[in-house]
């Protein structure tokens, strides 16, 4: 019989062990304490880290994780801030013919919600069985009567769209973009990716209230000198900040049309014109600058015609005296005098002079329709010629350009549509010689208030108005033609210590029987327009300009 | 030693703990809050686009000739005042001069 017996034996076994290092006599003892105070030292160690990693992680790499929507597009404000393009978001509804149930039913209810459609038209289209849009952009009233009819035919598809609250005023600065969200002109262009990248609005350096006015004159006055086309620029002298720039026709950035017609080009960056006497100040200045002439510098027995080459250099007023002092050579612009000038300042100086001042090469601007100064050989008729301002071109924006730096105490300046922060002249670059900008600035003031003077319709009490007149031929194969001329005027205000620049360009303006001129310096009136040059043109636009925007630049801008 | 090793790790833990729950409940904080401000500030942006539209000086050109009778008058410079404090006393002065070359 085996009785066997099953004994169960229960071990009590140390529930701890020793490690023992015997070079080190490093003992160390692990139990289950220790343990669990291992595996939460690993837990507050990864909690650490995850906590040090958050906290320096930089708010951007947070923001990425919010989505951006599809064809998204940074706004662009004034510099107060008011909206000048603005993406928003819009429902269009349309119509899946597959999915109808009743036609009949579905074309009576969206007839109800939309009565001046063509219904005929429609119903073709649900016959055709394609995907087709009903409306688009509709608005929030329509949606929800649309919506409410619960037809599972009707689809809505969200869409972000730029509107543009300001229409035609900014047309030629923003630009436009085609359907597949990409700029293809003005700012819209050159800042794309930065449009698509950035948060916050894009503020610009421009003021919706000066661009208005601005433009409502050059309409008025495009009906009575029937011009082609006008520009104008009012630039802030000291940090090259853009107030205003119009360039008119211009077109309703909402419409969305293609562009073809060149008359519809930004003339103030991509025109390149022969813009006449207004170079007669460079050259004056360039003279200044050298040390080779000074204000009451006299030239003597000044002749009354000049022939270089093929080419007669005449005067435009055979009146004017043949002894002058450079003052009054530029206050008379006297071509003959202007050219003495340029032949004493030589090729190289004044060549080295103009560039200095961004007249002769390429712009580099915000936007990229800049148009390119014709470039040309420097030879004796040539260095004649420019003197006067012939046979040189340049955009009106880098015209009014060199007039900041020589009228601004001789600073570099970079015009700019985009706000920076505050330069002053601390930190920008003297490239005139001190002085110069006192003694151009006393010459321009003058050509407003003399008799002798071109600009006197620019006189606007309260605005220390100065500036240079510049009537230029146009050229045509073979020559110029009296027939189509630019008539332009680049205005500086307050003369005793300059903030903006103001240039005003028509372009192939015509005589007006009609219209009635004030005069500023003496008493009485003129009717109709007796020679079709800039002093009776472009500075009788620029003085109403001065007029209604001069108040404005004078309170709200006071300190700047 | 060892005791002061352990307590102060312990702390750390702790503190940690608290730290990371208490930033937890900060970070939903700033979540809803920026959850609610997205909201506000498309309509703000919405409200903003209307009134610069309404209020667009070609719109208030155009209202002027809608409801006004009187036509909007050009403002004078050389009769525009500053009112500025003296002594206590409000003074008026003019808000430009007259340079020579203008009388």
């Amino acid at each position: 019989m085996n009785n066997k017996k099953n004994n169960v034996t229960l071990e009590e076994y140390e529930n701890s062990f020793s490690y023992k290092k015997s070079k080190t006599n490093l003992n160390i003892e692990f139990n289950r304490i220790a343990f669990i105070f291992f595996i939460f030292l690993a837990i507050s160690i990864i909690y650490s880290i995850q906590l040090f990693h958050l906290g320096s992680l930089k708010k951007d790499n947070l923001n990425k994780s919010l989505t951006v929507k599809k064809d998204y597009r940074a706004d662009i404000i004034d510099r107060n801030g008011n909206y000048l393009v603005k993406t928003v978001s819009s429902i269009d509804i349309g119509i899946n013919p597959i999915e109808v149930i009743d036609e009949k039913k579905l074309l009576i209810n969206l007839q109800l919600i939309f009565p001046n459609k063509n219904y005929l038209n429609i119903s073709n289209k649900l016959k055709k069985n394609k995907y087709f849009y009903l409306e688009k952009k509709i608005s929030a009233e329509n949606y929800e009567k649309i919506m409410s009819l619960g037809d599972k035919s009707i689809k809505s598809e969200e869409k972000l769209t730029r509107i543009y609250p300001q229409k035609n005023l900014f047309s030629h600065i923003i630009g436009q973009i085609d359907d597949d969200n990409r700029g293809i002109s003005g700012l819209e262009k050159s800042l794309n990716e930065k449009l698509k990248k950035i948060k916050e609005p894009l503020q610009l350096t421009v003021d919706t209230d000066l661009q208005y006015l601005i433009r409502e004159e050059l309409i008025k006055f495009q009906t009575i000198f029937k011009s082609k086309g006008s520009a104008v620029i009012l630039m802030n002298v000291n940090n090259g900040e853009i107030l205003s720039m119009v360039s008119y026709p211009d077109f309703d950035l909402n419409k969305r049309e293609t562009i073809s017609d060149v008359n519809f080009i930004n003339r103030n960056t991509k025109g390149v014109y022969e813009l006449g006497s207004v170079f007669k100040t460079f050259t004056i200045a360039a003279g200044l600058e050298e040390g080779l002439i000074k204000t009451d510098t006299e030239f003597l027995n000044l002749e009354k015609k000049l022939k270089c080459g093929k080419n007669i250099i005449s005067e435009y007023d055979n009146e004017i005296p043949s002894n002058l002092t450079v003052e009054q050579i530029l206050i008379r612009s006297g071509n003959i005098g202007s050219v003495r000038i340029g032949q004493k300042l030589e090729i190289d100086k004044l060549k080295l002079f103009l560039e200095k001042i961004g007249i002769l090469n390429k712009i580099d601007f915000d936007i990229e329709e800049v148009g390119e100064p014709i470039p040309f050989r420097w030879g004796k008729c040539k260095l004649a010629t420019v003197s006067f301002g012939h046979g040189i071109t340049t955009t009106p924006l880098q015209l009014a350009k060199g007039y900041a730096i020589i009228t601004n105490g001789g600073f570099q300046v970079k015009p700019s549509l985009i706000k920076k922060t505050l330069e002053n002249h601390q930190n920008q670059k003297r490239i005139i010689k001190k002085g110069v900008s006192e003694q151009i600035n006393r010459i321009l003031r003058k050509i407003v208030t003399t008799k002798e003077g071109t600009a006197g319709f620019a006189n606007i009490e309260g605005y220390e108005v100065g500036g240079k007149t510049g009537t230029a031929e146009k050229v045509i194969i073979g020559g110029y033609t009296r027939k189509a001329k630019v008539n332009t005027f680049a205005s500086i205000f307050p003369t005793s210590n300059p903030k903006y620049v103001m240039i005003v360009l028509l372009d192939e303006p015509k005589t007006s029987e009609d219209y009635i001129y004030k005069y500023k310096n003496r008493s009485g009136s003129y009717k109709g327009t007796p020679f079709n040059t800039a002093g009776w043109t472009s500075v009788e636009v620029a003085g109403k300009i001065i007029e209604r925007i001069g108040p404005i630049l004078a309170t709200k801008y006071l300190e700047n | 030693m060892k005791k002061a090793i352990f307590a102060t790790i312990l702390i750390l833990i702790i503190a940690t703990s608290l730290v990371k729950n208490s930033t937890k409940e900060i970070e939903d904080k700033i979540f809803m809050v920026n959850e609610n401000i997205r909201p506000l500030k498309s309509e703000l942006g919405d409200v903003l686009l209307e009134y610069n539209y309404l209020s667009s000086p070609n719109k208030l050109a155009q209202y002027q000739t809608q409801y006004f009778e009187k036509d909007l008058i050009k403002i004078d410079i050389t009769k525009i005042k500053k009112l500025y404090e003296e002594n206590s006393q409000i003074k008026i002065s003019n808000f430009i001069y007259k340079k020579k070359d203008e009388q």
